[in-house]
């Protein structure tokens, strides 16, 4: 006990741990998905640790890449994701760690755009197409927290005493829809899929392989690690209810991802601009003070 | 020691003459002395270090030694100089109409005999008063001057190489390159000259001086597109700079004074404060006036990023800044201003995502945050008022950056499309670096564009309506700038790097201004803090915001800005150790393509047996046909036309112009 004490109360110790808990996190997530779905389906599906086992196989495979570029873009976009959740967890400024989640997804944007592929190209455009779909969304998320605490530290949040689901419920529904853009699930897996059978092969990460691909990999377990962790946040004050509350959202936009073929990009951002950002504008004035 | 430091800075009004006069004499012997090609050059380098360094000089000496800091220099003359001011004034005047009967356009005639009615009318009616404060430095014209210097004199220096090669291709009937550097070094002295002066017969002088060099510099090559898009720049000014005299006029009226201190926030001043601001929506090129700054890319490139970074619009939003702080009691007025400056901060963001021409990109950004000052200037807190600053001083550098790698771009490829910018770090390898900084600076952390828009969004929580048009503003800008970053980083595989051919004056601007980019990054938030936020501070002496923003810049939130830059320094590091120890040339493969890809790996892997440089995209299709994979970026032409949502944006900025004025006569009274 004395041990998670001294770990939750010191900065770097917490860093350390969020940075090797997250990625964990962020497989096991993936790992239920893959079960999940293939239930639904009527499959048996994949034991519940295969992408941790699929990532270590990654990054025993051979290096196969396009140039250089292509991979030091691929680590800033790691690095910046590390960056994200490190800043999160220790409760700094909303919006500076929503700059810097785009600045990483930018980042992806660019190393699949360089590579000179067709397909990775197009991929990559709808990429930028889901960042304009879903960064309002986010920023008049971060805005209804402030009015909610009064600061835009994530740190204030945690003062609250009441869950933030209570005042922002609408907030949490266009959030499941950033989720699904986030976690490239149906209908909004336009820039990259689960599955490499698509008109777009496989997108923005069509050029990577091997434990380059395994990188992306973990930036994308940091992700949801970190959207997850978004979700826990609407209940702040029981965490058996946060993880409750996150799994319903999981599943919830899991569900939906079954039951919705993908569709056009520009759907999406037609969508995301009018659904999702206009009930968390009725959120935000609800909230007005 | 001590005591010629001490006597320079008594000398300060000479250093401000000198910095408004020398670059009109050093143009002139330009002008003169353009056949003789050597003594051109090193005229153009004293130029530029004259600006650089008279700037700096100015700055400091305005600012007092350390026993004496002076908030705000004061050159105080007796009434009668105010003679001198109305004599430059008609000049100017004067050289206005003449240069509307020259092109022989009547609406400029008459605007401009519109202008010399109302100011030979300020200038005899009203009482003169004893004294008259000609010329007032105070941190909102430091910062000015600064920017001024700074990107004016690494643009003047970019622009040797790029007019010597641009005289070689110059059309039929273009203007000589003295002419070219005769309004374009003297246009710095007048921007200096703009912002320092206080009393508003020398305001408007510079105001139309600048003005006219704009027409002149844009018109520089001659042709019928130069001379329309020339004639449309000085139509456009002339009427806002009968907005401003028309307000001066007003103010003489009404025996309110003749300088900026009149503008005391009293409800009789609302009325020309109000037309002062829509003077500077004229030169700051905001909706409904844009179509100014976007036919301006016509002109050689240099001129494009003086106009765009260092002086012109910079003028406008100026103008806004030094007004605003005095009228926060008039909420309607203020927040119509807010209104228009948010809705061109969106409108042309949007509508640079549906732009492929680099110059034009560059354009709308440009408005884009001018129209986000403006913004920043209504909301009425000292927060927003900083962020405005900031904008100003960290937009100069970064766009005038841009400009220039734009203007080089252009002149190797012989387009300005950014759908032809393949393979740029093969080709171009010193440029593209510093473009990408320059396209990193203006959307990324750590830099002070993105500070500046986080602060304006901050500030706008208690204003909703702003609030989405400047929450949707950054996501397009985040749409066509990551395109454009994309595009400019296509390249294959090269074994070893190649060097780029680049003369040392265009080297030593670009790589300058890159510098200035990347220390102003790291320092951004001490520069804000130490500099803007004081500023702020000191403008809005009675709000009790002024305590908001010291506790917003608490320990903690300098706190994760160098997180940021240390990860970011980190991260970059650890990337380049990474990328040499793991990528091996054996591992290089040419892209997946729908077949079996046309280029073998030894040419992807020996760029000379390459002849396109870039290598393409050709694959065997069905029965071993080659075909040729073409792609580009999005950019929903068949959607979004630029005209008809121009239009729309036009007649709601004029309703909104409407609606200010509405606004100003209903706090009248």
């Amino acid at each position: 006990m004395t041990y998670i004490d001294m770990i939750l109360e010191s900065p770097l110790w917490r860093c350390v741990a969020v940075l090797i808990l997250a990625p964990t996190i962020g497989t096991l997530l993936s790992g239920f998905d893959r079960k999940f779905t293939a239930r639904l389906q009527g499959r048996v599906g994949p034991s519940f640790w295969q992408p941790v086992y699929d990532i270590f196989k990654l990054f025993g495979k051979q290096q196969i890449l396009v140039h250089r570029t292509q991979i030091a873009y691929a680590l800033l976009h790691l690095f910046f994701l590390m960056l994200t959740v490190v800043l999160l967890v220790l409760g700094e400024d909303l919006l500076m760690i929503l700059f810097c989640q785009a600045f990483s997804a930018l980042c992806l944007v660019i190393a699949s755009m360089s590579v000179r592929s067709p397909y990775s190209w197009i991929g990559s455009q709808r990429k930028i197409l889901q960042m304009l779909a879903y960064e309002p969304t986010l920023v008049l998320l971060i805005l209804a927290v402030y009015l909610q605490n009064n600061s835009f530290l994530g740190a204030k949040v945690l003062e609250n005493d009441t869950p933030l689901i209570y005042s922002m419920p609408l907030m949490f529904i266009s959030l499941l829809f950033v989720i699904a853009i986030e976690f490239e699930k149906s209908p909004f897996d336009v820039a990259s899929s689960h599955h490499a059978h698509q008109e777009i092969v496989k997108g923005t990460t069509l050029e990577f392989s091997g434990p380059f691909l395994g990188l992306i990999e973990v930036a994308h377990a940091y992700e949801m690690a970190m959207f997850f962790g978004l979700m826990v946040a609407f209940w702040h004050t029981s965490l058996i209810m946060g993880i409750v509350l996150a799994l319903v959202g999981f599943i919830l936009v899991l569900l939906m991802d079954n039951i919705c073929a993908r569709l056009t990009s520009w759907w999406m951002v037609r969508f995301m601009w009018t659904i999702p950002l206009t009930l968390s504008l009725a959120n935000l004035i609800w909230l007005w003070r | 020691m001590e005591r010629i430091i001490n006597s320079l800075f008594g000398m300060t009004h000479w250093v401000l003459i000198a910095m408004v006069v020398a670059p009109i004499l050093l143009g002139s012997l330009t002008f003169l002395l353009q056949k003789k090609e050597k003594l051109r050059t090193f005229l153009i380098w004293l130029a530029s270090a004259v600006v650089l360094v008279g700037g700096i000089l100015l700055v400091w000496l305005s600012a007092g030694n350390e026993e004496n800091v002076v908030k705000v220099w004061q050159w105080k003359v007796s009434s009668s100089f105010g003679m001198i001011g109305f004599g430059l004034e008609a000049f100017i005047l004067l050289a206005l109409l003449y240069v509307g009967f020259k092109i022989e356009n009547g609406w400029i005639v008459f605007l401009g005999l519109i202008q010399t009615g109302l100011a030979i009318a300020s200038h005899f009616i009203g009482t003169h008063p004893e004294s008259l404060v000609i010329f007032r430095i105070d941190n909102l014209t430091r910062i000015l001057i600064l920017v001024t210097a700074v990107v004016g004199s690494a643009i003047l220096v970019f622009s040797i190489n790029y007019m010597k090669e641009h005289e070689k291709h110059a059309p039929e009937g273009a203007g000589s390159p003295g002419r070219f550097y005769f309004f374009f070094i003297s246009f710095m002295g007048c921007m200096i000259g703009l912002v320092a002066s206080n009393n508003f017969s020398l305001f408007s002088t510079f105001w139309e001086a600048t003005t006219l060099c704009s027409f002149a510099l844009i018109g520089q090559d001659g042709g019928e597109a130069r001379r329309v898009n020339a004639t449309r720049a000085l139509l456009i000014n002339s009427f806002g700079g009968v907005l401003l005299l028309g307000a001066v006029f007003f103010l003489k009226l009404n025996h309110c004074g003749e300088d900026f201190q009149s503008l005391t926030g009293s409800s009789i001043t609302v009325l020309p404060a109000m037309l002062f601001c829509m003077a500077a929506f004229t030169k700051s090129a905001l909706f409904p006036f844009q179509s100014w700054l976007l036919g301006a890319m016509v002109a050689p490139t240099p001129v494009s990023a003086l106009l765009h970074a260092a002086t012109m619009v910079k003028a406008g939003v100026y103008l806004v800044m030094r007004i605003s702080p005095h009228y926060s009691q008039y909420t309607s007025f203020m927040m119509m201003i807010a209104f228009t400056g948010a809705l061109s901060f969106a409108g042309a963001a949007f509508l640079a995502c549906t732009q492929s021409n680099a110059k034009k990109v560059l354009a709308y950004s440009t408005i884009s945050n001018l129209g986000l000052v403006v913004a920043c200037a209504g909301i009425e807190s000292p927060l927003a008022y900083a962020a405005g600053l900031s904008i100003i001083a960290f937009h100069a550098v970064s766009k005038g950056l841009l400009f220039l790698c734009v203007g080089r771009i252009e002149q190797k490829l012989g387009s300005r499309d950014i759908e032809m910018m393949d393979g740029m770090p093969y080709k171009m390898p010193f440029t593209t670096m510093v473009a990408m900084v320059g396209m990193m600076s203006m959307l990324l952390p750590p830099f002070g564009m993105l500070l500046s828009k986080w602060l304006a969004i901050e500030a706008t929580i208690h204003s909703p309506f702003l609030l989405v048009f400047l929450v949707t503003g950054s996501a397009f800008t985040v749409y066509f700038w990551a395109k454009w970053m994309g595009h400019m980083q296509i390249q294959g595989y090269h074994p070893d790097k190649p060097v780029e051919q680049i003369s040392h004056s265009t080297k030593f601007s670009l790589g300058y201004l890159a510098i200035l980019v990347i220390v102003t990054g790291i320092f951004t938030m001490m520069i804000f803090r130490h500099v803007f936020t004081t500023m702020a501070a000191e403008t809005f002496p009675g709000l009790d915001m002024v305590a908001k923003i010291s506790s917003l810049y608490r320990e903690q939130a300098m706190f994760p800005a160098y997180l940021v830059i240390g990860c970011m320094a980190i991260s970059l590091v650890l990337t380049a150790i990474f990328v040499a120890f793991l990528v091996r040339k054996k591992n290089i493969r040419p892209p997946y393509l729908c077949g079996e890809n046309a280029i073998t790996i030894e040419e992807e892997l020996n760029p000379e047996k390459n002849k396109s440089g870039l290598r393409s995209y050709d694959f065997y299709s069905v029965g071993g046909k080659v075909e040729h994979a073409v792609f580009s970026s999005y950019y929903f032409k068949n959607y979004i036309d630029e005209n008809r949502v121009s239009r729309y944006m036009n007649w709601i900025s004029w309703l909104s112009m409407i609606v200010l004025l509405g606004c100003v006569i209903a706090s009248i009274k």
